[in-house]
């Protein structure tokens, strides 16, 4: 017994120092808010020397016209919109795979499946030209549009599985009373899809909130700009980086997420062991 | 059967629907952008006006240029200008990108390299000329005017002052290796001094760069000094120089690498565009350092208690031409497809013209370009001398400007590569060389 | 007769009313489906044989995007050798690192749950700016990594200035973030039937016995889709590629995503960019499809 008790202390001994080797570069950043360019290069002290915010207040500041207020706020003008949008199209696609049987139905479920495994950078060129063509570059249609029409293969493909697995007597049921086939997706269906709903929205809100290749590409103006271009400007545009800046915004911008992450994780973690999908 | 057509035809809505959304025209549809910016702005107010203007620089440029849009904003309380701030870093390609989908700003500060490149691309930039009474030209000397921004007769583009490429001295550093300042520079000297400096004190190198310096600072005017002509000579479409010139300036970049003239790649790769932040100029182990006359301040700023100075650049003995030359640090060009061209054209007037503006912009953009601003600048001694001096020394120097295809974002990375590829002893300079001959010979074949 | 009237007889319930309205709803990934991929698909490919620029109406050069790639561009043959570098780095040091924790952390201990969120923190934030340029600050020359190495006596590494080093570098971010492949696996370990392990500890199999024999082959299916979807992503990166080292030093970062993006928006050469991207896809093609084929030699599926 004593034994064991001593093999279960080596192994939270080992899996903390693990854990703390696997976060200590976020570690290493809260500090780096606090230190000077001289602290943070050719220093092994992880603890600065003082403990000023004035990192934090410049850095949200800004140097420019915009102030890392109008990021977030841009941020969370391009995010939420995306996100719901993604919820709305892929729910109502998924409803029409999983309880129709329309002639078609398999064949394009499997095309839909197929389409999991188109690379983005394939068709991003023609998307620009499109969206050029359409007057959309430099505003948030780029994201929307696609969210809107359920472009999201993956969120409809695990809603769909996560429908399969509700009995259809539900919803028959709410059928034979009469409910029309919609009444009856928002009335029975919507609310037991609450869970897949989470973990869909909560990943559309991680992907749109970290991406940058599409960003990138799509948004010009700096007015416009979400977090992580902004976060890519501030490497760029100040002559003498003040890197504990940079280092309090970029940690300030992650930090929605790690709270989402904690609040949520239950969502998180089922959304990925039922669907598989990327991180 | 009918229900099956009727399928077919939703199918084929949709597909139309697709098609006729792709099958437009290749126009940029800049329009349609602006007209969703306007929308906008008479959302808050009948008459508010927005300008974007867009520009990259340091942080005393950046100061200096807000502190002048909010002058005019005080002046102009219906106009309200958005600054978009950049580094250089990528700024050409962020351009090139809004220039194409007609996403770009109303006021643009241009990078002179690859301007012409721009102009010749499409009909992008207002001719100040077309806007007598907004913008008032009479500040500019006509000749400067002619040679820097002048298009086929159109004045597309402002120049913002009058620079040229500038090497500075750290002269405690100087003083500490026994360096001597007042001797003109050579490329032979360059190579022999920097070696002797660095087998003397191997925690010194003679000169701070970056492998993009080295090809508008080494690569290019040493063959210039050598041929007398542009890297590529854009009315013939043809190199200037032949491969065992190339050969010739690739082994002198090589033997300044391998003598620890130049600190090696692996090292300074961090700090490619940024060389002021690299700690060894810093800590004062750099002799020397490139940079534009412009941007001067960064390199000074980052030694704040050491005296800089400037020396003239490097000139070989036996010189068909001087190779550098007195130029413009960048320009400022108006959006054709700009909803408020008007607005912008006299915003710059102001920005150029102004004496207050001018009292708030000194030197950050290089000495002033117009004769108004360099006297009051000069009465109120506003101008950093070093950079004064900078600008004094190039004006002596007969080399004519390389702008066109030379600097083509294209030709650039070329060059680029190539030096990199010397630089980390990846090729020999022949390989280098023949690869660069080969991938320019192709590209222009390509131009029109 | 009755027999092929069976077979005549559809799976699916015709076109009634309800099912229109099914179909309808169907109709809106449908439109999304053709107009925002299945188009850009087509007309990639079809942009990938001319000379588009988007200043000019495109003109059909035939071959010559692709002749050009496989002959005369050098850079293509050394972004296809980072890309292919990076890509058999990350995939399976990711896999392989996600298996050993999620091994480790698959065991009834207190506060496990807390554990396997830490562990999942650096894949939360993957992608995103704020990583890679923390990335930056801490592989430079004088950063904390060097710092570290020397305080126990190792020499420093250029991590990101020599060429060898920085594709390493940019390798090491993307699996640090494995905590999703980790989930994965985590959930298929439950998955599989305590009872086989109590069969094996009768006959006196060893724990390791007991991994390979059983373990192994049953998340096998599972670590087929982690190995598909990672390759998928790998094989585009960007983003670390971008921020980290810009492609450099010498273009050893200049992966497939950063030619296809130079070429595209800062050349505008987008039909050279369009047949670069088909490219990309037909190696992903290729090496999904080995993969299928030889998944039935390795993957077990339990049904």
């Amino acid at each position: 017994m004593k034994k064991r008790e001593i093999k279960t202390v080596i192994t939270y001994i080992l899996l903390g120092l693990f854990g703390i080797v696997m976060l200590f570069p976020v570690i290493w950043m809260f500090f780096a808010c606090f230190k000077t360019n001289n602290e943070i290069f050719g220093s092994l002290a992880l603890l600065p020397e003082g403990w000023s915010f004035d990192a934090f207040i410049q850095g949200w500041k800004t140097t420019g016209t915009y102030t890392y207020a109008q990021y977030f706020i841009n941020t969370f003008l391009l995010v939420i919109p995306t996100t719901l949008l993604t919820l709305a199209s892929c729910s109502i696609v998924a409803y029409g795979f999983a309880r129709f049987d329309f002639p078609g139905n398999h064949f394009l479920f499997m095309v839909l499946i197929a389409t999991l495994m188109l690379p983005n950078a394939i068709i991003i060129i023609p998307r620009y030209s499109l969206f050029n063509k359409l007057g959309w570059l430099d505003s948030y249609m780029t994201f929307f549009a696609p969210a809107a029409v359920g472009c999201y293969p993956f969120f409809v493909f695990m809603m769909v599985q996560f429908l399969r697995g509700l009995p259809r007597d539900l919803d028959e049921s709410a059928y034979m009373d009469g409910c029309g086939p919609f009444q009856c997706f928002i009335r029975i269906l919507l609310p037991l899809l609450k869970p897949a709903l989470f973990s869909a929205g909560l990943f559309q809100f991680l992907w749109t909130w970290n991406d940058f290749f599409n960003t990138n590409i799509y948004i010009n103006s700096v007015s416009k700009y979400p977090l992580s271009l902004a976060l890519r400007m501030s490497i760029d545009v100040t002559s003498n980086i003040q890197w504990n800046q940079v280092m309090a915004m970029a940690l300030v911008s992650v930090i929605p997420l790690i709270i989402l992450f904690f609040s949520a994780q239950k969502y998180f973690v089922e959304g990925i062991a039922t669907t598989g999908m990327k991180g | 059967m009918r229900k099956t057509l009727k399928m077919a035809s939703v199918l084929m809505a949709g597909a139309v629907t697709a098609a006729s959304l792709c099958g437009c025209t290749n126009e940029p549809v800049s329009s349609q952008n602006s007209a969703g910016t306007q929308a906008d702005n008479s959302a808050s107010s009948e008459d508010q006006i927005t300008l974007r203007f867009m520009w990259w620089g340091g942080d005393e440029r950046n100061e200096a240029t807000l502190a002048v849009i909010n002058q005019y904003q005080e002046l102009h309380p219906n106009i309200r200008i958005e600054a978009e701030m950049n580094s250089d870093q990528g700024y050409v390609d962020k351009v090139s990108t809004m220039l194409a989908n007609g996403t770009a700003p109303d006021i643009i500060q241009q990078n002179v390299d690859s301007l012409p490149d721009f102009v010749s691309r499409g009909d992008f930039f207002v001719n100040f000329y077309d806007y007598p009474d907004l913008f008032d030209t009479s500040g500019f000397e006509k000749n400067f005017i002619d040679q820097f921004g002048t298009f086929d007769g159109k004045l597309l583009a402002l120049p913002t002052g009058m620079s040229c490429l500038a090497t500075v001295a750290n002269t405690e550093a100087a003083e500490s290796c026994g360096v001597d300042l007042t001797k003109q520079i050579t490329w032979d000297s360059m190579l022999e001094d920097g070696a002797k400096l660095h087998a003397e004190h191997p925690d010194y190198y003679y000169m701070n760069v970056d492998t993009k310096i080295l090809c508008e600072y080494v690569l290019r005017p040493y063959l210039r000094q050598l041929t007398g002509e542009s890297f590529i000579v854009d009315s013939e479409k043809r190199m200037g120089f032949t491969r065992d010139q190339l050969v010739e300036v690739l082994q002198y970049i090589k033997d300044c690498y391998d003598n620890g003239v130049f600190e090696p790649a692996e090292d300074s790769a961090t700090f490619k565009g940024q060389i002021h932040t690299n700690p060894k100029w810093i800590d004062g182990k750099f002799v020397f350092a490139y940079g534009p006359s412009s941007s001067i301040n960064l390199l000074m700023d980052a030694i704040p208690d050491t005296e800089c100075t400037v020396v003239q650049m490097p000139l070989a003995e036996d010189r068909v031409n001087d190779g550098f030359f007195a130029d413009t640090p960048q320009y400022m060009t108006v959006n054709k497809n700009s909803e408020h061209v008007e607005e912008a054209v006299k915003f710059l007037d102001y920005f150029y013209n102004n004496s207050d503006a001018q009292l708030t912009l000194k030197d950050v953009r290089s000495i002033p370009p117009t004769t108004t601003a360099r006297d009051l600048c000069e009465e109120e001694g506003l101008l950093n001398s070093t950079v004064v001096e900078a600008v004094n020394l190039a004006a002596n120097l007969n080399g004519k400007s390389d702008k066109g295809y030379t600097t083509s974002a294209e030709v650039y990375a070329i060059q680029e590569d190539m030096v990199e590829s010397i630089a980390y002893g990846q090729s020999t300079p022949e390989e280098a060389a023949d690869n660069a001959i080969e991938l320019i010979t192709d590209y222009l074949s390509t131009v029109q | 007769m009755a027999n092929a009237k069976a077979k005549a007889k559809p799976k699916h319930g015709g076109w009634t009313k309800r099912n229109k309205i099914g179909f309808g709803y169907v109709c809106i990934w449908i439109f999304g489906f053709l107009v925002f991929q299945l188009y850009p698909f087509i007309s990639s490919l079809i942009y990938s044989f001319t000379n588009y620029d988007i200043f000019h109406t495109p003109e059909f050069v035939g071959l010559d995007n692709y002749i050009r790639l496989f002959t005369k561009d050098q850079e293509f043959w050394n972004s296809m050798a980072v890309t292919l570098k990076y890509t058999f780095i990350t995939v399976p040091g990711k896999v392989i690192l996600a298996l050993i924790v999620a091994l480790i952390l698959n065991r009834n201990l207190k506060g496990i749950n807390f554990i396997r969120t830490v562990y999942y923190i650096p894949s939360l934030l993957s992608g995103s700016v704020a990583v890679a340029i923390l990335w930056k600050v801490l592989f430079m020359n004088d950063g904390f990594i060097n710092s570290l190495l020397g305080a126990i006596g190792l020499p420093a590494v250029k991590w990101l200035g020599q060429p060898s080093m920085a594709v390493v570098t940019i390798c090491m971010l993307e699996i640090w973030q494995f905590g999703s492949s980790m989930v994965l696996f985590l959930s298929a370990l439950k998955q599989v039937p305590q009872s086989l392990y109590e069969a094996a500890k009768i006959d006196g199999a060893s724990k390791i016995r007991m991994f390979f024999k059983i373990t192994l082959p049953m998340i096998t299916s599972i670590a087929f889709f982690n190995i598909i979807m990672q390759l998928i992503t790998a094989l585009q990166n960007f983003t670390s590629a971008f921020v980290v080292t810009n492609g450099g030093p010498n273009k050893a970062t200049y992966v497939l995503g950063m030619k296809l993006y130079t070429d595209a928006f800062k050349y505008f050469k987008m039909g050279y960019a369009c047949a670069t991207s088909w490219i990309m896809f037909v190696v992903i093609l290729i090496i999904t499809l080995v993969l299928f084929a030889t998944s039935k030699k390795w993957v077990y599926y339990d049904n």
